[in-house]
């Protein structure tokens, strides 16, 4: 059908509050019928730990409205943008309504049919993704590279330049916040490679995984930040993308999915168990001069949007690292309440849920907790410092280079 | 931990035993299993009926349609030795067994049985109370009864033989929509005569809870959280004291989830009074804190629990070789030497509805009725009565797999299907835990005796 003609029948549609769905979204959308409304969902949902039912009616509603009642999407707003997209609902659920994924369905209808419904807080990122193709707005160049080598030289830990060469075997993905706000981490993964000896190369002009449009609901943007990311991995031609963050992972394993693409997606701690090798990297790690205790935190994106198989990773490389103590959480799992965009709707919501997390971390009494996520890794930081403990939050990947660099 | 072998023909895990279900069956095979120090993996996909249930432990309450056993031990004889399919019968030696001596072997392997959940569940400081001698009679939010044999201790206190002559208070939460406490009370005190059971009063009353005051929509689940707060407790513990009067006992919908029996106890002595949780309905807190602890029980005994693996089908020959799982975005193999399926009935998964018929999810084993009717093409609403709580239940509740007394499923044939598959719990057929009041009993001893059989 012509541009024109499909714009106008759209047109119409919208006046009519009539939503439109794509094939994959139908599929999604129809996936909550399976619920039984027996409310499993909302005894593990970590808003509901520190929200009241009354202010946050949690997965249930979500789904029990709308597979009861005529699509009015609308009247899941007041709920929808509580959810961190944590998953744990999904996981309990005896049918595993996909809730999270619904969320993102209703929040992108939302954009595109009641776009006053969508928080005001979400608009800087909005822009910032509209003008930079980024989450944050990017500081130049050179101060980039003077932030990070200052961070390194903190961490005791070497600067190496930027590689970017075509053909090579691996695309290195840092996301925004690597990228930006925390170039430690992508310093380590680079530092991590480097050691392993692999063939990365870096992009040059880097742009959002999508997430946080998707987040919003802005699935034009996304849709264009993903049609720049499958080019730039076609011109690049590399074999699998490495990324250092969770959401990074989970987005661009889905693109890739959507596009079937024949490159693969992963994190670096899949990288290193599944292509590189448990027993070559365990060689490559020196007896570190100091002992150090640890914990780690699994984030969501990872662990269940993923694959519960990336919990056991992380854990399994902590295990091998000589000298560190890996204690696990007594109650794993937790979200960190950052995700969703929460943190920007409500900040204090999310600290609330952070605490809990910590109070977990605190009964461990370790030195460190490491989270191969850079939101986990700001919210659990925040928090830790908050409550004036003791123990450290670091990103996974650059503890990894502190004990492969005996920093 | 579980290990991955990565090669390039996929990911692998290997383990001794791999149990298909973490419910309650599925968990107490896994648990009995490891005892030898096997490497035991529980999958699931998510959950079933075990994290719903209402927290009590049934055993043997009738013998359909409506004979009540005064004990446990009298049911699972009495079963055993009449019921033709049954698993009770099945334990007990099956068709090849004299009836007596079905009745007696029963009886022993679940007092076994349940003797290795009540002293499992202590070790991780959950106290089941009750015994295979004596059903306790339990009530629940809508004031109606059952007979269990299993509760636990918070639960227990409720046993409703207790009321003869005394006096009770049921406390409903102000706010609280699952649960009304007049409407409880009036139940109550309609079906109390018909049990032989005289209280001097049945009354109610309601209370707030600090925090969730003003609410219409109060969940369960908030309420167990707010109790485990010290602060909040104690002023709970006053309204009590303001509404209890005299009365001897006191009836309230949850008592919390990280510390039950310690908010019971500091409720009982504010009030002097026997306080009690009532057994619950979806979502169950009771419920969801048995799933917990017997996970937890389960990994201090070295199982590896994982939520969030789906089973998808199995290679197999003569044996079972390897199963498809789906762990997120990864398809895994899971390769065990030996396999325990305990994935449920239709709530669990382990049944699911294909085209109007009933057919078992993973290995398309023969289904049955409970009467030994193969299945596989007699249309599902033949399996249903038109009334809707028909005497003696519907029939679709009571089928499922068929086993030999090695609990191994069995094929058309009636041999075993393989030589390294075992079953237990809700998947299997020829028992219909609403109408008997049997399901955690015949969870809980088939799965200690299909891990004991694939361990050994």
């Amino acid at each position: 059908m012509p541009e024109k003609e499909l714009e106008h029948i759209e047109g119409i549609m919208r006046e009519e509050d009539i939503v439109l769905m794509k094939p994959e979204e139908e599929e999604t959308y129809k996936k909550v019928e399976a619920c039984q409304n027996c409310g499993l969902c909302l005894v593990v949902c970590p808003i509901l730990e520190v929200l009241q039912h009354e202010a946050y009616s949690g997965p249930r509603s979500i789904t029990s409205e709308l597979s009861r009642t005529v699509r009015e999407f609308w009247k899941a707003k007041d709920v929808v943008y509580y959810c961190t997209l944590c998953g744990r609902c999904q996981e309990i659920c005896s049918k595993n309504v996909p809730v999270p994924k619904v969320v993102s369905l209703i929040r992108s209808k939302l954009f595109k049919q009641r776009r006053e419904l969508m928080p005001a807080n979400f608009q800087a990122m909005l822009e910032n993704l509209n003008n930079y193709g980024l989450a944050f707005e990017p500081m130049d160049k050179e101060a980039r590279v003077e932030s990070a080598r200052g961070r390194l030289e903190m961490l005791g830990l070497p600067y190496v330049p930027d590689k970017v060469k075509s053909n090579a075997e691996i695309l290195y993905f840092p996301g925004c916040q690597a990228e930006n706000l925390l170039p430690e981490i992508r310093e380590s993964a680079k530092l991590v490679m480097e050691k392993m000896g692999v063939d990365y190369t870096l992009l040059p002009d880097l742009k959002c995984c999508s997430l946080p449009s998707i987040l919003m609901g802005d699935s034009e943007t996304a849709e264009k930040l993903q049609k720049d990311f499958l080019e730039k991995m076609r011109s690049v031609g590399a074999k699998i993308v490495v990324t250092t963050c969770a959401g990074c992972t989970a987005t661009l394993a889905e693109i890739r999915d959507r596009s079937n693409g024949d490159f693969e997606v992963k994190h670096l701690i899949e990288y290193i168990l599944e292509d590189f090798g448990k027993e070559k990297f365990g060689k490559l790690v020196p007896n570190h001069p100091e002992n150090v205790s640890v914990t780690l935190h699994s984030p969501c994106h990872l662990d269940r949007h993923v694959g519960k198989y990336t919990t056991e990773y992380a854990e399994e490389l902590l295990g091998m690292l000589p000298k560190v103590e890996f204690k696990k959480l007594g109650e794993p799992g937790r979200c960190c309440g950052a995700g969703g965009l929460l943190n920007l709707y409500n900040p204090q919501i999310s600290r609330e849920i952070a605490k809990k997390e910590i109070e977990e971390i605190q009964k461990l009494n370790v030195q460190n907790v490491v989270t191969p996520c850079p939101l986990c890794l700001v919210q659990i930081d925040q928090a830790l410092f908050k409550k004036k403990s003791k123990t450290q939050a670091l990103d996974y990947t650059v503890f990894l280079a502190k004990r492969l660099y005996g920093a | 931990m579980i290990h991955y072998q990565i090669s390039g023909g996929g990911t692998k895990v290997k383990v001794d035993v791999c149990v298909i279900g973490a419910g309650v069956a599925g968990l107490t095979a896994a648990r009995k299993a490891a005892e030898k120090g096997l490497k035991v993996l529980a999958a699931e996909k998510g959950s079933g009926a075990t994290i719903q249930s209402s927290g009590v432990i049934d055993v043997a309450g009738y013998l359909p349609p409506n004979h009540m056993f005064t004990s446990a031990s009298e049911g699972v004889r009495t079963i055993a030795e009449k019921v033709k399919n049954h698993p009770y019968s099945i334990i007990g030696g099956g068709k090849k067994s004299e009836p007596e001596r079905r009745g007696r072997e029963s009886e022993r392997n679940v007092r076994r049985a349940l003797d290795f959940f009540v002293e499992g569940m202590k070790s991780v400081g959950v106290n089941f109370r009750g015994s295979l001698d004596e059903n306790v009679l339990v009530t629940n939010f809508l004031g109606t009864f059952k007979p269990t044999c299993l509760c636990p201790s918070t639960i227990y206190n409720g046993d409703l033989r207790r009321l003869d002559g005394s006096s009770l208070v049921l406390v409903g939460v102000k706010g609280f929509p699952d649960y009304d406490s007049k409407f409880c009370a009036q139940s109550l005190s309609d079906i109390l005569p018909c049990l032989g059971i005289k209280p001097k009063s049945v009354s109610h009353a309601y209370i707030d809870v600090p925090g969730l005051e003003g609410r219409g929509d109060i969940l369960a689940i908030e309420i167990a959280r707010k109790m485990d707060d010290p602060q909040v407790l104690e002023k709970i513990g006053q309204s009590l004291q303001k509404v209890a009067g005299s009365a001897e006992h006191l009836a309230i919908p949850t008592c919390g989830v990280q510390s039950p029996e310690e908010n019971i106890k500091t409720l009982a002595e504010a009030t002097g009074a026997n306080v009690f949780e009532l057994a619950s309905f979806p979502p169950s807190v009771p419920g969801y804190r048995l799933v917990k602890s017997l996970e937890n029980l389960a990994q201090k005994a070295g199982v590896s629990v994982r939520r969030g693996y789906k089973i998808l089908d199995a290679k197999f020959d003569k044996n079972v070789k390897s199963l498809r799982v789906e762990v997120g975005r990864k398809i895994v193999e899971i390769e065990a030497d030996v396999y325990i399926l305990a994935s449920g009935g239709f709530l669990g998964g382990g049944l699911k509805e294909e085209k109007d018929f009933i057919r078992e999810s993973i290995f398309n084993l023969p289904v049955y009725s409970s009467d030994g009717i193969n299945l596989e093409e007699v249309y599902l609403e033949k399996l249903l009565s038109r009334k809707v709580f028909p005497k003696g239940g519907h029939q679709l509740f009571s089928c499922g797999i068929l086993v030999d007394e090695n609990l191994q499923p069995l094929s058309e044939k009636g041999e075993p299907m393989y030589g390294n598959l075992y079953a237990a719990g809700a998947i299997l057929s020829g028992y219909n835990y609403m109408a008997e009041k049997s399901g955690m009993g015949v969870a809980i001893a088939t799965g200690y005796l299909a891990g004991l059989k694939a361990s050994s």
